[in-house]
């Protein structure tokens, strides 16, 4: 090397023959000595920065706090959450720094590891009293997901922005996964925050239903969704006409007052479109107030004959606080889209549809392919042309085709690479003409839950009525596409005996 | 005066030597992993340098001080606790007053302690010479560690995020953000592949291949004037023959 040609030799005098024990004590004691310096220093200087580091971690932090609540000026200790999968523990945030004024809960999640594409750390603001959920923004504490513009542009951003159940849901951003964990942080801190702040009150579902829609309901054909962000409305459960859980028949949207002592507590039931809500019974499931005889002859009043209209005379006392609550259920109802049933799909099969008939519902209608799939036909409806439903246009079949199978089967020797195919389809079917040999208008998924979504879907939702069962091979989910066509073969037949 | 001069010239040397003709990160190839990890924004790759200069200076002078005083035997370790001294105090002082470049070169920062341009002046320069020629070493080894950090760290930022940021590590540096490939109009030309790791390899690969192509221009350039001369050279020894043979 060129700058060794320029070094200064340092010129060793002859060597000395040498004390071994107190060489080794020198060499030692010359190690020790470099070390105490550097030790030294390093204290030194540590007395000096860490005041500083401290500082600074705590400005850090509270710009985390800060950026969900504005105002909050100092949190509590933090409290460890044992045995949860997304939280390690939360603060409760003030907005005064002598901690008088609570402003809500800021909870601290785990690093989650979001299949290959990195982590993320976020803490959530979740605020409220009880059982009355207010969503807080989200501050991520890291975020090295290799899709983070994207996640942070397409989901954190418009959550933040607003935070609430339709923000929260709208994970198909176009970093769902990411999307996806950060809304399980959410709703995993909000579960906690209702099952340690909430009450312990059970909706009595059952008799919920029947007194409203007048029957019962299976318990699995029930999803209970949260509602955050409202002065009353608690949660909504959504009624399914089938087991598939698409296609919603109706909602009941549970609301809570509480002031002091008085606790009201209504549920009330909704179908319609959100803009064309029909209102349905309600009923009180607590009532804690003085005027409990008046709320009582009011509701029965309202159930004679649903409908906001219905609302205007419950101007005073406890009757002015129930139309409040009935009227944020309707709001909680309509933010949500309205009721999300099957034949709101319809005119996506068919045009110019004037009327509907009311569904037919089948009752073990169903068939088993030749590769692990069974078809099932849930129900079916008539769409006419005119409102008076004198010319019908088609028939309408709402199929199911589950898969449960190892590839390759023995009937398909020639099937390479062993696999066990899973797949859920959920679809309609519109079958138009001739009885026994139908046209086939339209086929639409309402869901998909296989590993092959978009071959599915742009299949179904592109088939034409030319199509042969044959072309199905090759197409990178031939088996759940032939399981589509026993789904369609069954509706053929049904249509055949009607 | 002549030892004088000399003298001058050889410090020069050791100074100027680094810088380019012996540039530890493209001609000797020391050094690459945190040039790779850190140079994704100019800011973090003059934080780096400033940050390696004062490891590197402050433990060579020291090195070089105490090279009388340590004991062979220990030398290698003597080394590392003085280099990691020096990389803890740089460590503590970012943390407490540059808590974004701190942040932003992370683990880089730590493992300073075991980078091979450090312990390799170390070893090979200021264990044998005097303060001041290790500190000149030192000093241009950190200048030319600097321009090469910067040299990558400007194309990377321009490609990668089509952006110039200023004030982003060091906050007594007004916030600037200057668009060289990507407008708030919505134009984004700018590659996120030259951000990542990849984009690193590639930068430093395209540097040093300039860097090849110049030095065998200039091998090139020497050969054809060494032969010129030697030409020249021959041609006057002919024609002096011819002269003599003339004259004769």
């Amino acid at each position: 090397m060129e700058t060794m040609q320029n070094e200064n030799k340092v010129q060793n005098p002859a060597p000395k023959p040498k004390n071994e024990p107190l060489h080794w004590l020198m060499v030692g004691g010359i190690l020790s000595a470099i070390g105490l310096v550097s030790a030294l220093v390093l204290t030194a200087l540590n007395l000096v920065t860490d005041p500083v580091i401290q500082n600074n971690n705590a400005k850090k932090q509270l710009a985390g706090y800060r950026a969900i609540y504005e105002n909050c000026a100092a949190v509590s200790d933090p409290v460890t959450i044992d045995d949860n999968p997304e939280l390690t523990e939360y603060y409760i945030a003030y907005s005064d720094s002598a901690k008088q004024q609570q402003i809500g809960y800021i909870y601290n999640s785990k690093t989650i590891t979001v299949k290959s594409y990195g982590n993320i750390h976020a803490m959530v603001g979740i605020a409220g009293e009880g059982d009355n959920v207010v969503l807080g923004k989200v501050y991520l504490v890291e975020d090295s997901l290799s899709y983070k513009n994207t996640f942070e542009t397409g989901y954190v951003e418009p959550y933040n922005k607003n935070p609430s159940e339709e923000t929260l849901a709208a994970v198909k951003c176009g970093a769902t996964f990411g999307a996806q964990a950060l809304n399980g942080i959410i709703s995993a801190a909000r579960e906690h925050f209702i099952q340690n702040f909430g009450d312990s009150f059970v909706e009595p579902l059952s008799t919920d239903s029947q007194t409203i829609w007048g029957e019962e309901w299976q318990s699995d054909w029930i999803k209970e969704t949260y509602l955050s962000n409202y002065p009353y409305a608690r949660k909504a459960y959504r009624f399914f006409e089938d087991d598939s859980l698409y296609g919603e028949w109706g909602q009941l949207i549970t609301t809570k007052y509480s002031s002091g002592d008085d606790i009201i507590r209504m549920t009330i039931g909704f179908q319609g479109t959100e803009t064309d809500v029909q209102w349905g019974k309600m009923v009180l499931t607590q009532t804690q107030v003085s005027d409990v005889e008046a709320l009582n002859a009011f509701v029965t009043s309202y159930n004679a004959a649903p409908s906001e209209e219905a609302l205007a005379t419950a101007n005073d006392g406890s009757l002015a606080i129930l139309k409040s609550m009935a009227l944020d259920a309707k709001a909680a109802f309509v933010a949500a889209g309205g009721l999300q049933s099957t034949e709101r799909r319809f005119g996506e099969l068919e045009s110019d549809i004037a009327a509907i008939s009311s569904p037919k519902v089948y009752s073990g209608q169903t068939q088993k392919g030749d590769h692990g799939d069974l078809a099932t036909a849930y129900r079916s409806w008539s769409v006419y042309s005119d409102a008076e439903k004198t010319t019908e246009k088609a028939k309408i079949y709402k199929m199911r085709v589950q898969m449960s199978v190892d590839h390759p089967v023995s009937s398909d020797p020639s099937a390479y690479l062993p696999e066990h195919i899973q797949s859920d389809t959920v679809y309609l079917i519109a079958l138009s003409g001739d009885k026994a040999s139908p046209n086939v208008d339209h086929m639409l998924v309402i869901n998909d839950s296989s590993g092959r979504n978009k071959t599915i879907t742009d299949y179904i939702n592109g088939f034409q009525n030319d199509n042969v069962e044959d072309g199905v091979v090759g197409t990178d989910a031939t088996y759940t596409l032939k399981g589509i066509w026993t789904g369609l073969k069954l509706a053929k037949s049904l249509y055949a005996g009607e | 005066m002549a030892t004088q001069t000399k003298t001058r010239g050889q410090h020069k040397q050791n100074f100027l030597n680094p810088i380019w003709k012996a540039n530890p990160l493209f001609v000797l190839l020391l050094g690459t992993c945190p040039a790779l990890a850190v140079t994704t924004s100019i800011e973090q790759a003059i934080g780096m340098g400033i940050l390696f200069t004062i490891v590197l200076v402050g433990s060579s002078v020291l090195i070089s001080l105490l090279r009388k005083v340590i004991p062979e035997e220990v030398e290698t370790p003597a080394y590392i606790i003085i280099i990691a001294t020096f990389v803890t105090i740089v460590k503590m002082l970012s943390e407490a007053f540059l808590p974004a470049l701190y942040e932003g070169l992370g683990v880089f920062l730590s493992l300073l302690v075991v980078n091979c341009i450090v312990l390799g002046r170390a070893e090979a320069f200021a264990k044998s010479n005097g303060v001041y020629d290790s500190f000149l070493d030192a000093l241009g080894n950190s200048v030319g560690y600097l321009i090469a950090l910067l040299i990558i760290a400007v194309v990377r930022e321009i490609l990668g995020t089509g952006v110039l940021t200023f004030g982003a590590v060091f906050p007594f540096i007004p916030k600037t953000v200057i668009p060289v490939l990507k407008y708030s109009s919505g134009l984004d030309f700018s590659i996120s592949l030259f951000a990542r790791p990849a984009g690193g390899f590639i930068v430093y690969g395209v540097v040093e291949a300039c860097i090849a192509a110049h030095n065998w221009h200039q091998k090139d350039k020497e050969l054809a004037l060494k032969r010129a001369a030697a030409q020249a050279a021959a041609l006057k020894a002919k024609a002096q023959v011819a002269g003599e043979a003339k004259s004769v």
